[in-house]
């Protein structure tokens, strides 16, 4: 589904990602872990389209695609959706309303008409209970004065309506009290299907607890120096990542 | 309005003028007349049931109009500055505006000139205790439009409410000069003025809130912020603020800056388009301004008109 091969990323002349490779297949949940500054928020916004990230060498392929020649809303009508790390706040543009047309946008790539004004209701409610997300929120603006837990299932809301082939989570366990990680894992393992994908970016071992991944990555500079099972993520918890030179 | 100007039993200062009663400017402070303009009275405890429409549809002079809210008595007003048919338009209107104790106007200029208009408007008021007053500026289009809004809070609990927005293209220019005086204690004001500059337009905002010395408790609110969509596109801001009393809560904020890059990326990375994001962030930028007015066939013709600007200039 994801291939990423020897890929080189600078930003403002410094250089983050030094020869990143990474394979992912439909079905997988893979967890990418490491320090800080190793370049896992890096990893997100480039396979995003972030703009100001500077791509120097390698290639990223998603189901035949070249990733890396999309723009942004492109590669989200195929299917990769990121939970941000830290949602930005929309005043003005309420929730409903983003989501009507974000959900429609991409049913017309996919040549489905739009949902109707029912069906739609009912999918943001029956998607904001799959997140036990307050469902006042949906009338207010796009994550306005929500708490930083509200942020965080609103991510894991947007993904359950926007049904992404690729899902990437940036850090979405920071911040989180054991109940919400509970919801927001719940959730991300629920949406979870033989065709769809997931790359899970956290600086803990705690959200593995909940959402058990097929692999585990150690990103250290700019490269991963560590590929194993969930159990990785357990020697990581009690060794810290010293052992492995980073 | 013309039974109110044949309403002989009116007082003088409230009776309409027309080009053969000249005398009749009696009234208080003297400003620059023109020999055109409506007026509107409010009897005391009377209310308006529906908005009252004025249209402006003359050009090149200068109209002097009154409004005069007798105690609590309660009136909408629209003003609209139509386009006439590309005719090259230089108005320059004085409106005096008197609220007595406990009435309430809700007055909102509609300026929708053509692409040559020059729209003046000079706004006096006085709001004696308990009244309450809010006044819209929606500068749609025109070459050059200038407000200029002077209040003076002279009753105790006295509110005023003074809000604009502009989308400006082309060569246009939109300034608003804002001057509330809070005379009297335990008065409030609150400025809102927000601007999207396309092109090389222009825009300028000087808000001004003067605290006297016996007006404590003053709150008074200023903000204003921009958006320019061009790097020809320019933007003047002057908060000002001249207290004089110690105990009071006044801030004021004034911003320019572009569209939030983090905000457009966001609902890009949900498949929005980079246009069409633009569009809804640019929208809700001024909503804020927007959903404070009542009436939401206004709030239609202004979003209307704005979204038209904006399909051309974003």
């Amino acid at each position: 589904m994801l291939s990423v091969r020897n890929l080189h990323v600078s930003i403002a002349g410094n250089k983050i990602l030094k020869g990143l490779n990474l394979e992912i297949k439909a079905g997988e949940i893979h967890a990418v872990m490491g320090p800080n500054g190793a370049g896992k928020s890096t990893l997100a916004a480039v396979l995003t389209g972030r703009e100001e990230y500077e791509v120097t060498a390698g290639e990223v392929w998603f189901e035949n695609n070249d990733l890396l020649a999309l723009s942004p809303e492109e590669r989200a009508k195929k299917g990769v959706f990121l939970s941000f790390q830290y949602p930005v706040e929309i005043p003005g543009v309420s929730m409903a309303n983003f989501m009507k047309l974000a959900v429609n946008e991409q049913r017309k790539y996919r040549n489905l008409p739009p949902l109707s004004a029912s069906e739609f209701l009912k999918r943001m409610r029956e998607k904001a209970k799959l997140v036990e997300m307050d469902s006042s929120l949906i009338s207010r603006s796009v994550n306005e004065g929500f708490s930083g837990g509200e942020k965080k299932r609103n991510e894991i809301f947007q993904m359950a309506m926007l049904e992404p082939r690729l899902a990437i989570l940036d850090e979405t366990d920071s911040g989180l009290d054991i109940d919400a990680l509970r919801i927001v894992a719940g959730g991300v393992t629920t949406l979870k299907k033989p065709d769809n994908a997931a790359i899970v970016i956290t600086h803990y071992q705690r959200l593995l607890d909940y959402l058990v991944p097929d692999f585990v990555h150690v990103l250290a500079d700019g490269r991963i120096v560590k590929t194993g099972g969930k159990e990785l993520a357990v020697e990581l918890e009690e060794k810290g990542y010293e052992w492995l030179g980073c | 309005m013309n039974g109110l100007a044949a309403d002989s039993s009116l007082p003088d200062a409230h009776r309409l003028r027309t080009e053969k009663d000249q005398p009749a400017r009696r009234h208080g402070i003297s400003l620059e007349t023109g020999d055109k303009g409506f007026m509107l009275y409010m009897p005391e405890k009377t209310e308006a049931a529906k908005p009252v429409q004025i249209i402006r549809a003359t050009d090149n002079n200068a109209c002097h109009n009154r409004i005069t809210m007798k105690a609590g008595s309660r009136s909408d007003v629209l003003l609209l500055y139509p386009p006439l048919d590309g005719k090259t338009v230089e108005n320059n209107d004085t409106t005096e505006i008197r609220l007595e104790e406990n009435a309430i106007l809700n007055i909102i200029l509609l300026q929708e000139g053509d692409p040559t208009a020059q729209l003046q408007t000079k706004t006096v008021v006085r709001q004696a205790a308990g009244s309450r007053m809010t006044i819209h500026y929606a500068a749609l289009s025109g070459k050059h439009i200038r407000n200029e809004l002077c209040v003076s809070l002279d009753g105790r609990h006295a509110e005023h409410q003074a809000y604009g927005l502009a989308f400006t293209e082309n060569a246009e220019h939109t300034g608003n000069e804002i001057q509330i005086i809070h005379a009297s204690p335990e008065c409030k004001s609150n400025q809102l003025f927000k601007q999207i500059l396309s092109g090389a337009s222009t825009g300028a905002f000087a808000g001004k809130v003067t605290v006297c010395k016996d007006a404590q408790k003053t709150t008074a609110r200023q903000r204003s912020s921009n958006i320019l969509l061009n790097l020809k596109a320019k933007m003047n801001i002057q908060p000002h603020l001249e207290i004089y009393a110690d105990d009071v809560k006044c801030s004021h904020g004034a911003t320019v800056g572009q569209l939030n890059d983090e905000a457009l990326f966001y609902l890009r990375t949900r498949g929005i388009s980079n246009s069409e994001a633009k569009k809804i962030l640019l929208r809700a930028f001024l909503e804020e301004v927007v959903e404070t007015i009542q009436h939401q066939y206004i709030k239609d013709i202004i979003m209307q008109k704005i979204m038209q600007k904006m399909e051309k200039n974003h």
